[in-house]
């Protein structure tokens, strides 16, 4: 029944696809490519469903052996745990939603059922890499998305920089897979198999090994997986593909560059759990945490509307590997889910914004480069002087995705606006009815947790880390709100053609702006069957002197609300040893709690109140602020100059070493080729040529001297009249008739 | 007539044939000259065979009918030769083409 | 029977062409194609009835040839052949068909010569008598020369003596090694140049062939001809210069075919007859222990980052090729069955992948008659179907999973990780430059505005998309179900690295 579901859920969009590269072959398309694809999807969601029902507790896995080599074997197969599920309906569902959306906002789109066929092979390889129980299969759906990436973010390729976005997008996440691929190689040497469970799975021998000796290296190869997950889910430093990825159409950043695809990463880091030592878990969390903050404060300083959603995703992201770092496996997935549907809606929303300014602006669908936007009308240009900055790398905003030509929008775009500023109220942890509170506040109370048990120095930075970027994430979301939605009209010409968008697209955003209520979640994500992973180190002796037996989880909510607790709390559960040491959880974890979640509270209030003061009240004034704190300002609008570096010197140095091997190639290497042509024919032959000519000729030369002077004397009986020589003929004959005689 | 006879008439032939060839200025006649040779030749070859061989051995006479034929397609390709000189020299006095001359 | 049928049809096809009338080109044409037909048909033969559980060698011939050096006309195949001909075979007449209209002059010679090369090439692969093998080594040089040196572009003539002189160089160093592998065979009178028995030499204690030293220089000898034609760094410059001149088919046929001879080399003897002087070369330690795996990597990364400079789209392709060629050196220096069978299944791929890539760039050659990669611009909205087939070429040539790339040096990397930790780690800088190239080769042709010089460029047409959909449709079969090439050389594998483990 599982394999059958699976298989389903698999085949479907992989069969949507298939479609229409057959018929492309012979330079077809299907009809309604949209609507095949869009029921593939709502099949598989409703597998998805199904499935739910068939998850167990310590699942085994379903293969086939793939590749078999003698000796060695690799197998494929299915996975089928609560994550699996959840990861599964996470998929399904916004990919059907994101689906229905696409189906009007890329109305007319001359490429229209191309970008469907895309969605479709996007949804199979995502689905591919969720269910696969071993390292290969994860990594094949990895690339697969990488290249659905990669052909959605250029889907409009005519433009110059889709097409620049499409390719860094790819060849930064190929960095990190290059990582991952080492790492996957490293695990392979020491356990000879890719498989992650099962008895001779990576899990089990390594669960062995765990408990023993030195784990140095595998430390290392957990880095190393985990770059796959920088590279994927936008970590810094890989993290500057992500904003550029906005290029690509809405509906692709809604489901690939913010709910599915970057989550991945995080994803991939949550399976790996079990062999995350503490050096790696520690490399992950400082990652995670380095990524809220400087992906938070460079959206601060963006006008974008999709660009501070991008830079906000990789914020979030960050924040789901601070947590996994940290060991609060059940809050990062938590995160991951919710954050998935109030971040595609976020982006939805955006598109929707943005699709409102297109009817008017005259190019849009009709337009035979659907969403190009070459003639700048610059819109853009004008305020970046007006803030004093200078052009840089991806800063010419398309006009109608500029937040400073909105405002005022929430009386023309009622739903668009309610639903955002659900998602909005979620992201930015308004306490209590919204999802986001809860998981991210689960984070928080996780990394609180951890520095308090185990009395660590750099769990406590982590925990400031968090709770900035907390307080900023509030900011910058309500600066998109305010800016958006509130105020007056910006230019006023825009505002007046902009319009709500048809049922296609608001139905998804409705249905995404319920599931930000946490109340829906506990459907699938409750506490029965999401039980985080054994993680040796999590009691390792070192740590004994503060709590021997604890478990992080154990930060998970104290108290219930809507059943989420339970969810988070069953961190708990994996550890049979809790009850016995109980008292001691509920002294280091009901204070951390209560801490993270009063602090939490705090800098999101205040984050909310300062934007609203800078942005609506307009008591405080952005430019002034930016002015005063000019350096800082302008890191933040340079993005830290990642871009400058990347294209300055990383490139740069690239393209000049493979200039200097071809130079090399051409001028030494086959310089030298060539030389020894040549000393062989010029000067090997011309030396010869000399030997030859003054002493081997020279001899023949004489020889020849001679023979010319004899041959010029004997030469004058050849007269050339025949009669002579038949002459001398008879005579001769004659004459040997008479010598002959005579003897 | 005995064997005397025919090698006379040879020998007469032969010095013709020679004579003919050595003297003549005229690539024509010096080819009847070659043929006169010939015929001596031929003339020998089958005395010889009458005169000195067994009646029932002929091959003196198949020679003889050989050169015949020899002489034949010389003569043909002679022929063509001259024709070709006198194409291309004008004339057909062998003193007058010396082209190999040393 | 079936497999001298196979070796010798196309050079019976050669006289056929030959007595035909040199103004009937179509005739021609076709007679060519029909020859190549049936090598083909045989080869799906071979590889529907070839027994995979088997390891040894099967269809063998053997009689005697000259008999004053007990040279045999011995034939067989084992799983690595099976593969090779396969592909020999397939190429064979998709390269008669991609030269149907743009072979503009001599088209009788050409094709003649063509399938003089093809028995050459067959010959190659089945060839288990040492001089039978090197004669087909050679046979295969002739109809090259004049291929590119005749049909090639403007600097042929350069090319062809380059690419000429270059591999006889390398094949007299292994006529060298040959004759004295033959001398150290045995007694006179008891010499032999059977491989097989050779191999079988080689392994026993105390023989001549079994000495170190010797297996060393031999193993050199044979190791330089092969290199040339791999071609390893440094040997490698004749192999852009060829590509760029050569014809597009051609240049299939010498991507796809002609370096794999070199790797089947390697595997056939220096692996198979002198397995300590690969091990001299390749265990790890001493002073030469990590020389074969260093020029794997050379090559990886040299030929990456070649290609990276380049913009001549072919001379891009023929980099890449260099570059790729490398996880073969890389894998067979890992001496493992991962390594090994890494190896052999790039090289099949990479037959099927450059061949791909040789003719996609023919096609554009073809419209728009340059390939200079910075020319174009935008093609991807003109041509949809065309850049949708190159994209999956280039996807499958950087290694993306899903695709046939992707598993042999996969395969290769995880075979050599084990042996050469840093080199491998290293080597993989060579996956990432190599999407770097493709994907910017890609921007550069298919995406951003359409070049206004090619607003008219006619789409992909059906003749070229029948070349290329055979090996497209087994870059993907062989992608997911990679087991498809691999149970063909399976048993063969695990036979020689039995063999090199046991010394």
């Amino acid at each position: 029944m599982i394999v059958l579901l699976i298989s389903l859920i698999l085949l479907c969009p992989l069969a949507a696809f298939a479609i229409f590269g057959l018929l492309g072959l012979a330079k077809r398309s299907f009809p309604r490519q949209d609507y095949l694809s869009t029921a593939a999807m709502l099949i598989a969601l409703a597998c998805s469903l199904l499935l739910l029902q068939e998850v167990v507790p310590d699942p085994e896995p379903h293969t086939v052996q793939w590749l078999s080599l003698g000796s060695v074997t690799f197998s494929m197969g299915f996975y089928l745990d609560s994550v699996t599920a959840i990861m599964l309906i996470v998929v399904t569902l916004v990919s059907s939603l994101v689906h229905i959306f696409s189906m009007g906002y890329m109305h007319g789109d001359p490429r229209y059922p191309r970008f469907f066929a895309f969605l479709s092979l996007f949804s199979f390889s995502m689905l591919f890499l969720v269910v696969s129980d071993n390292l290969l299969g994860i990594y094949i759906g990895w690339e697969l998305v990488g290249l659905c990436s990669y052909l959605l973010i250029g889907f409009w390729f005519e433009k110059d920089s889709a097409a620049d976005a499409c390719k860094k997008a790819f060849l930064t996440t190929r960095v990190g897979d290059v990582g991952m691929f080492i790492g996957m190689m490293m695990l392979f040497t020491k356990f000879d198999t890719l498989s992650l469970y099962g008895e001779g799975g990576i899990f089990a021998q390594a669960a062995a090994q765990l408990s023993t000796g030195d784990m140095v290296w595998l430390s290392i190869a957990g880095v190393l997986i985990f770059c796959g997950a920088v590279g994927k889910s936008a970590q810094v430093p890989l993290h500057t593909w992500l904003p550029d990825a906005m290029e690509g159409p809405t509906p692709v950043s809604a489901l690939i560059h913010a709910a599915t695809m970057v989550a991945a990463g995080v994803y991939l880091t949550a399976r790996m759990f079990p062999i995350l030592t503490e050096t790696s878990s520690l490399v992950i969390a400082y990652i995670g945490g380095i990524t809220a903050i400087i992906a938070a404060t460079i959206a601060i300083v963006r006008f974008d509307i999709k660009r501070v959603l991008a830079y906000s995703t990789v914020s979030q992201l960050g924040y789901m590997m601070l947590g996994i770092g940290v060991g609060s496996y059940v809050a990062g997935l938590f995160h991951l889910t919710t954050h998935a549907f109030f971040k595609a809606l976020l982006f939805l929303g955006s598109g929707s914004v943005i699709h409102a300014f297109h009817a008017m602006h005259g190019h849009g669908h009709d337009d035979e480069h659907g969403h190009e936007h070459d003639d700048h009308d610059a819109h853009g240009h004008d305020h970046d002087e007006n803030h004093g900055s200078e052009p840089v790398l991806g800063s010419e905003i398309p006009p109608d995705q500029d937040m400073r030509n909105m405002g005022g929008l929430r009386h023309k775009m009622p739903i668009t606006f309610i639903t955002m500023l659900i998602a909005t109220l979620s992201i930015s942890g308004v306490p209590f009815i919204f999802s986001g509170f809860w998981s991210k506040d689960a984070i928080l109370a996780g990394v609180l947790g951890r520095a308090m048990e185990w009395n660590s120095v750099h769990h406590y930075l982590l925990f400031g880390m968090a709770l900035f970027a907390a307080g900023i994430t509030a900011f910058y979301m309500f600066r998109l709100i305010f800016m958006t939605f509130f105020g007056e009209p910006r230019n006023q010409e825009m505002h007046d053609m902009a319009h709500e968008s048809p049922k296609s697209m608001t139905v998804p955003l409705l249905v995404l702006a319920v599931l930000s209520f946490p109340v829906v979640n506990t459907l699938w994500f409750n506490a029965d069957y999401v039980k985080p992973p054994e993680q040796p180190h999590l009691h390792a002796p070192a740590h004994a002197h503060v709590s021997p037996d604890s478990k992080v989880g154990e930060a998970g909510l104290t108290f219930s609300l809507f059943g989420i607790s339970e969810a988070v709390a069953a961190e708990d559960g994996a550890d049979d040893t809790h009850g016995a040491h109980g008292d001691d959880a509920h002294h280091g974890h009901g204070p951390a709690h209560t801490i993270a979640m009063v602090l939490s509270i705090i800098v999101a209030g205040l984050g909310i109140l300062l934007s609203w003061l800078f942005y609506h009240r307009r008591t405080l004034s952005a430019e002034s602020v930016a002015t005063t704190f000019r350096p800082l300002y302008t890191l933040f609008w340079h993005k830290y100059y990642f871009d400058e570096f990347y294209n300055g010197v990383l490139v740069a140095v690239t393209v000049w070493k493979s200039r200097l091997f071809a130079q090399f190639d051409g001028t030494i290497v086959d310089g030298i080729v060539n030389g020894v042509g040549t000393v062989t024919r010029d000067i090997l032959a011309a030396f010869v040529g000399v030997f030859d000519n003054r002493i081997v000729d020279g001899l023949v030369n004489q020889v020849a001297e001679v023979t010319w002077s004899i041959g010029g004397r004997v030469r004058r009986i050849q007269t050339g009249a025949i009669q002579t020589y038949l002459f001398v003929v008879l005579a001769g004959i004659v004459l040997l008739i008479l010598i002959f005689r005579v003897l | 007539m005995t064997l005397q006879h025919y090698l006379v008439i040879s020998a007469i032939l032969f010095t013709l044939g020679i004579f003919a060839v050595l003297t003549r200025r005229n690539a024509i006649s010096i080819l009847m000259g070659i043929e006169l040779i010939l015929n001596s030749c031929n003339l020998n070859f089958a005395a010889f065979a009458r005169f000195m061989t067994p009646p029932e051995d002929i091959s003196g006479q198949i020679i003889a009918i050989f050169g015949i034929v020899l002489a034949a397609a010389e003569a043909a390709v002679f022929l063509a030769i001259i024709l070709a000189i006198y194409r291309e020299f004008g004339s057909i006095r062998p003193d007058e083409v010396d082209t190999l001359k040393g | 029977m079936l497999l001298s049928l196979m070796i010798f049809v196309p050079l019976l096809g050669m006289v056929a062409v030959l007595l035909l009338p040199r103004e009937s080109e179509e005739l021609v044409k076709r007679v060519t194609l029909f020859f190549t037909l049936i090598p083909l048909a045989l080869a799906v033969a071979l590889f529907i009835s070839y027994d995979r559980a088997a390891a040894g060698t099967q269809y063998v011939v053997n009689v005697p040839w000259i008999e004053a050096f007990n040279i045999q006309y011995h034939i067989g195949i084992d799983g690595l052949s099976v593969t090779l001909l396969l592909l020999t075979a397939l190429l064979g007449p998709i390269c008669v068909i991609a030269s149907w209209r743009n072979i503009e002059k001599g088209i009788k010679a050409y094709m003649a010569l063509f399938l003089l090369l093809e028995t050459g090439m067959l010959g190659f692969f089945a060839a288990l008598d040492l001089f039978l093998f090197y004669v087909f080594f050679e046979l295969t040089l002739l109809p090259m020369y004049f291929l590119i040196g005749v049909w090639g572009g403007p600097r042929r003539e350069y090319a062809a003596i380059k690419f000429f002189l270059y591999t006889l160089f390398g094949s007299v160093l292994m006529l060298v090694a040959m004759i004295a592998v033959y001398l150290n065979s045995g007694a006179p009178g008891a010499r032999t140049f059977d491989i097989p028995t050779l191999i079988t030499l080689a392994a026993t204690e105390g023989h001549a062939l079994n000495n170190l030293n010797f297996q060393i220089w031999a193993f050199l000898g044979f190791f330089i001809g092969f290199a040339v034609k791999v071609p390893i760094f440094p040997f490698h410059t004749w192999l852009p210069d060829a590509h760029v001149e050569a014809p597009t088919a051609i240049s299939v046929i010498l991507a796809g075919i002609l370096l794999k001879m070199g790797t089947y080399g390697l595997v056939r003897v220096n692996m198979a007859m002198f397995p300590q002087g690969m091990d001299f070369f390749c265990n790890g330690t001493g002073t030469w222990g990590n020389s074969l795996a260093l020029l794997g990597f050379i090559n990886i990364v040299y030929g990456s980052f070649c290609a990276l400079a380049q913009t001549d789209f072919k001379k891009l392709v023929a980099y890449s090729s260099i570059g790729h060629m490398g996880f073969v050196i890389l894998g067979l220096a890992a001496r493992n069955t991962e390594g090994i069978t890494g190896a052999i299944l790039q090289m099949f791929n990479h037959g099927v992948i450059s061949g791909m890539l040789f003719l996609l760039v023919g096609v554009l050659y073809d419209r728009a008659h340059h390939r200079e990669i910075n020319g174009f611009g935008g093609l991807g909205a003109k041509m949809p179907v065309y850049t949708g087939i190159t994209t999956l070429a280039f996807m499958a040539s950087l290694g993306l999973p899903g695709l046939s790339g992707f598993v042999g040096e996969a395969l290769s990397l995880l075979g050599a990780y084990d042996k050469f930790k840093m080199l491998t780690i290293l080597s993989t800088i060579g996956i990432v430059v190599g999407a770097a190239y493709f994907l910017w080769t890609l921007q550069r042709v298919f995406l951003g505005t359409l070049n206004p010089k090619y607003e008219a460029l006619p789409e992909i047409n059906g003749r070229e998309i029948l070349t290329l959909a055979p090996l497209g449709i087994l870059t993907i079969v062989l992608g997911i179900w990679p087991n498809f090439a691999i149970d063909m050389f399976r048993e063969s594998v695990t036979n020689l690295v039995n063999v090199l483990q046991a010394i």
